[in-house]
């Protein structure tokens, strides 16, 4: 489940995906930080500056699918990335699909 | 313009209403929106629905083209009117198991002077576990301690065709 904690003193965002034990943290740019665990899987996205960035999380069955970003809200550079290569296929599959 | 940001999100918005439709249209000139086609039931086939196994599978990806509408509305504390004001909201699909089958976590942001939000979300699919009656649930994040406080909910009912 999504879970936020939010410092407003140095204005830093920090989104729990799911449980686990952070074995890497991956820098995506200077503001956006993704904590994985041992299988890669992304369980904790950092946001800096939060009140200027803002970044939409999509989770599905407890793991992350999709991260969208804008940088400074009103406009700067938007980025997209996808997760859980398999959730993330049937969420966009134009078929029917039974999700194991 | 005001770049003020309040840390008291959850007492200065409210959702006014929200529904889920399979179009929408917003007229930027007057600002307003068209819902077409409003959802409050879905219809699966026996067939379909018997091909989830309880306990090995997790459910059933329909196509369903639809969108989620929800409006927001800041509430009339003296002086916030003129900031920026920016809230964190999340969508969480919840099944009729009480399971939470997907969420979708976002900021919206309210530009000085600006009352209303209109937030609209675009789905390509349903993820159906059962029949029975599902729930999109709009909550708000109040602070560190509370966590996300539900704000509003939707209803689904999903009923089955043969």
């Amino acid at each position: 489940m999504l879970k936020v904690t939010y410092d407003t003193e140095v204005d830093a965002k920090y989104v729990s995906v799911k449980d686990g034990k952070i074995k890497e943290t991956k820098i995506i740019n200077d503001w956006l930080f993704f904590d994985c665990d041992d299988k890669g899987d992304v369980i904790g996205i950092e946001i800096l500056d939060a009140s200027k960035n803002h970044v939409t999380v999509s989770a599905f069955d407890g793991d992350l699918v999709n991260v969208n970003f804008v940088e400074n809200a009103s406009g700067g550079a938007s980025y997209n990335k996808d997760f859980g290569e398999q959730k993330g296929k049937y969420l966009r599959s134009n078929k029917a699909a039974v999700l194991a | 313009m005001s770049t003020i940001e309040t840390n008291k999100r959850h007492l200065n918005i409210k959702a006014m209403w929200g529904v889920l439709c399979t179009m929408s249209s917003i007229d930027q000139k007057r600002n307003n929106i068209s819902l077409f086609n409003v959802i409050t039931q879905l219809n699966m086939s026996g067939t379909d629905l018997d091909k989830v196994v309880p306990g090995k599978h997790k459910g059933i990806v329909m196509t369903s083209n639809h969108e989620l509408i929800v409006m927001f509305r800041r509430l009339g504390v003296p002086g916030i009117e003129s900031a920026v004001l920016s809230a964190d909201i999340k969508i969480s699909l919840v099944g009729p198991s009480g399971d939470v089958i997907r969420e979708d976590l976002s900021t919206i942001k309210f530009e000085p002077n600006i009352q209303t939000h209109g937030h609209r979300i675009s789905y390509e699919n349903f993820v159906v576990q059962s029949t029975g009656l599902y729930e999109y649930r709009v909550s708000v994040f109040e602070d560190n301690t509370t966590g996300f406080i539900d704000l509003y909910t939707i209803p689904l009912s999903v009923e089955r065709t043969n």
